[in-house]
């Protein structure tokens, strides 16, 4: 099995060859003009949609977060309980 | 079969307020659920006298029930729970923290989320469903799911939370895994969930 490390590497690899091939004109292919001129800027079309991307789903999460104001409130209780029933069983806190 | 039992690895520096107060919770809720279990306190010499509070309350709650294993002087997170599970006598273990941030009312939920597929793991998490924090500003927030996401594509692990440490696994999961883990904390939580998810 190939480590993360190992698959990011090899997808960098194989874009970063396809890139080049394309920019130096050695891929067997003919592509026209539009094409060229998509493939040449596509590094920064995926990093803007990545960032678009991480901005968003970031925001998103950082939205939803939970904050445990109830859960808060009942360990607050429990505390008190706990304080007391220890203080029953003999222990000393100074 | 044997009764399952639950050694609860509770790994302390500087807790003696907390401390009576997670062991309590913890044995409510435990003999609520009528759960055989053993909380192993991993003092690492802490300067405000954890370790006498410690003592005090396994006086209370009986020498089977509070198991102390300190060490000298602050060796770290990672080497805690190894040294804890060394000495653990049950055929699960349970890690949390002491700080009231893991409450152990969950405790019976980790462990019938174990029973229904016999999973090896059972983690914690603060990043989905009513998992969550308690005072944390933006700031902190952004911070932790800007982290969270980032590892998440990286490594895509398979568990939402690597950082957290509010876990349950069969014991042979654990100490199979001991020898080649590190030992920082956060290395240790990646790096265990890492072993236990391949």
């Amino acid at each position: 099995m190939f480590t993360k490390l190992q698959q990011w590497l090899s997808a960098i690899f194989l874009y970063a060859s396809f890139w080049l091939s394309s920019f130096y004109d050695k891929l067997p292919l003919t592509l026209s003009d539009p094409w060229k001129e998509i493939i040449f800027a596509s590094p920064i079309y995926f990093l803007i949609t990545f960032a678009c991307f991480s901005l968003a789903t970031i925001g998103y999460r950082v939205a939803i977060f939970n904050d445990c104001t109830e859960a808060s409130e009942e360990l607050k209780k429990e505390i008190i309980e706990a304080k007391k029933d220890l203080e029953k069983k003999g222990l000393k806190i100074s | 079969m044997a009764k399952d039992k639950y050694s609860i690895l509770l790994p302390t520096y500087n807790e003696r307020e907390n401390l009576p107060l997670i062991i309590w919770l913890i044995v409510k809720y435990m003999d609520e659920s009528d759960i055989d279990f053993e909380v192993i306190v991993i003092d690492d010499g802490s300067p405000d006298g954890t370790l006498d509070v410690a003592k005090e309350l396994q006086k209370i709650y009986g020498e089977s029930k509070v198991v102390l294993r300190p060490r000298e002087k602050k060796l770290g997170l990672g080497t805690a729970y190894i040294h804890g599970m060394k000495h653990a006598k049950g055929n699960y273990i349970l890690i949390m923290d002491a700080d009231l941030s893991h409450h152990p009312k969950f405790i019976p939920e980790f462990i019938a989320k174990q029973k229904s597929k016999n999973y090896d793991v059972v983690s914690g998490t603060r990043y989905e469903g009513d998992g969550g924090v308690y005072g944390w500003d933006l700031k902190r927030k952004i911070i932790s799911r800007g982290a969270n996401f980032l590892a998440q594509i990286l490594l895509r692990p398979g568990a939402s939370d690597l950082t957290g440490s509010f876990r349950s696994c069969l014991r042979r999961v654990q100490t199979g895994r001991q020898r080649d883990c590190f030992s920082t904390p956060r290395g240790f939580s990646l790096c265990s969930l890492q072993r236990d998810l391949y």
